[in-house]
């Protein structure tokens, strides 16, 4: 089961250039490749690794993502918010609600820049198929471009939990599991993704994920609460992935926990594995073929 | 090689890009008419619902909050159509496919391609606006008068937002200074300069910047035309800033464009 960890002892030990004792690091090893061994792609994690060590030395075009939601949650929260109805809104301050949303559509949005990144990688860089000269198959290379997604969606959620922290919009301690909720839309998003890139035929059909992407940020009860629609429209509104993630975030970041919260997560689940097994299936076909 | 922007040069290379929108039009189809009708739908009618029981149409100038929203997304979308159309693309032309390199080799110069640009720009204004004044028309959010009345001063602050953007990138040779320009610069204006709320909404300190964003200037036009509201400053004071802009941007294009081209 160790074979892979002492084939390579790991970026952290070649970096700190000092060795950890060989127990920590072993640890360490087992602890970083777990995942990707449970899920069947112990070689995913270079494809992380790789992606830190080409965005570390631009960190502030990454870091600076966490901006625009937060502007939006300040200008929505204290602008609009202003404006509307306190009545309409259930249980909080339209700040409160409108966070949940704003977190929500942030973390599908991390998702989707990164795409860009996966098809330029895919039909113009070439660095997959110098992946193929490697140990790491498609399916290594899909799910690491998957958790790169979610880690990027890691910074943004936890640079926005905290600015929604200190504007005091954060109604109940159980707000805190806004954040792995987060990166379950940042798997459904990030897999779906994913798999959508691989039959993009050029920059053009980016247009196409646009179209799908405006009208789920707009109409997935970000901006207000799913009962002011028409019973028509909330039935369509469940069908929006991003809606299932908001929901949820909405529940706990109000404090309004119900039944429905294990729905929601499963949708969300389901979504990111379907995703996941589609887009690994197209890498396979693309970089194999 | 020439500099100067003429008419006749203008057009050539408008015909050119014109030839190519043929094939590639459904790339920017959804992004400039039917993403900005979605903006009105979501926001103006959805958060519309929100807002109306708090009797706020008062501070909204007396109309609705609909109304309000679907005008200030009107010149919004028109500041994003310009902002995107001459950003990446430019420096795709200058840089990736150097096809305003071999332009320059013809007896055509970076003043026509300015001049080009701005033509086309126009006419993609010209219709994405019309497209937006019918739709707020049929959503009875504006009368017939005002429909016609916005689409002016949109296809104006469109055009006064998009040759400093061309400037910024015949300027600029990292790709990543126009990702900190849309996300510092026109993500806040977008949403700061009055669009989605009056910027009177905003904290004291803050709102004196809204009059350096080109967009409050054009906003307080469209909303003149549009609604017959009153503006802030005295409306030709607004056209005076956006023409300035406009012709400074377009000025600075062409100076760092021939630059660029020539080097």
């Amino acid at each position: 089961m160790t074979a892979e960890v002492e084939r390579d002892p790991g970026v952290g030990a070649r970096a700190q250039g000092e060795p950890l004792p060989p127990g920590i690091r072993v640890l360490l090893e087992v602890a970083a490749f777990a995942p990707y061994r449970m899920l069947g792609v112990p070689w995913g994690r270079f494809v992380v690794e790789r992606n830190l060590l080409v965005w570390r030395n631009m960190w502030p075009a990454l870091l600076s993502g966490v901006f625009e939601p937060v502007l939006f949650l300040l200008v929505l929260g204290v602008g609009v918010g202003s404006l509307v109805d306190p009545e309409v809104i259930p249980g909080g301050s339209y700040g409160e609600f409108v966070a949940a949303g704003l977190l929500g559509a942030a973390a599908m949005n991390a998702t989707v820049y990164e795409t860009y990144n996966v098809y330029f990688k895919l039909r113009h860089d070439g660095i997959y198929d110098a992946m193929g000269a490697t140990p790491a198959r498609p399916r290594d290379i899909a799910a690491g471009e998957i958790v790169w997604a979610v880690s990027r969606v890691l910074l943004y959620a936890v640079g926005f939990m905290g600015v929604a922290a200190a504007l005091g919009l954060l109604a109940s301690p159980l707000a805190l599991l806004a954040v792995p909720i987060a990166l379950l839309v940042g798997f459904a998003f990030g897999s779906a993704t994913l798999a959508a890139t691989t039959f993009m035929r050029s920059w053009n059909d980016f247009d196409l994920l646009q179209i799908l992407i405006v009208p789920l940020f707009l109409f997935s009860a970000t901006f207000y609460p799913l009962e002011v629609l028409p019973g028509w429209a909330q039935a369509i509104t469940w069908v929006s992935p991003l809606f299932h993630g908001i929901a949820a975030m909405r529940q706990v970041m109000l404090g309004q926990v119900s039944w429905l919260l294990p729905v929601h997560l499963a949708v969300l689940l389901a979504i990111g594995w379907a995703g996941f097994r589609a887009g690994a299936g197209r890498f396979e076909r693309l970089l194999r073929g | 090689m020439s500099t100067a922007l003429t008419a006749a040069g203008s057009w050539r290379f408008a015909r050119h890009e014109l030839r190519l929108w043929r094939r590639n039009w459904y790339g920017s189809a959804f992004s400039t008419f039917v993403a900005p009708i979605l903006y009105l739908l979501g926001i103006g009618l959805g958060v519309g619902q929100l807002v109306q029981g708090g009797g706020a149409a008062e501070e909204l100038g007396a109309v609705s909050y609909a109304t309000f929203a679907g005008t200030g997304v009107m010149a919004a979308s028109a500041m994003q159509t310009a902002v995107g159309e001459l950003s990446w693309p430019v420096m795709g032309a200058i840089t990736y496919t150097r096809t305003w390199v071999a332009t320059v080799a013809t007896p055509l110069g970076p003043g026509d391609v300015v001049g080009g640009k701005v033509l086309l720009l126009t006419l993609r204004l010209l219709a994405t606006s019309t497209v937006f004044a019918a739709s707020l028309l049929v959503l009875d959010l504006v009368d017939p008068v005002g429909a016609l009345g916005a689409i002016a001063p949109t296809v104006l602050v469109g055009l006064a937002c998009g040759t400093p953007m061309f400037a910024f990138t015949a300027w600029t040779t990292d790709t990543s200074y126009i990702s900190y320009v849309f996300r510092f610069l026109v993500v806040p204006m977008f949403i700061l300069s009055g669009t989605f709320f009056p910027v009177d909404q905003l904290p004291a300190a803050v709102q004196p910047v809204a009059a350096i964003s080109p967009l409050w200037h054009g906003l307080e036009l469209v909303r003149l035309g549009a609604l017959g509201q009153a503006t802030a400053w005295h409306p030709l004071a607004h056209v005076a800033v956006l023409l300035a802009v406009l012709l400074t941007g377009a000025a600075l294009a062409v100076r760092f464009l021939t630059r660029r081209l020539y080097q």
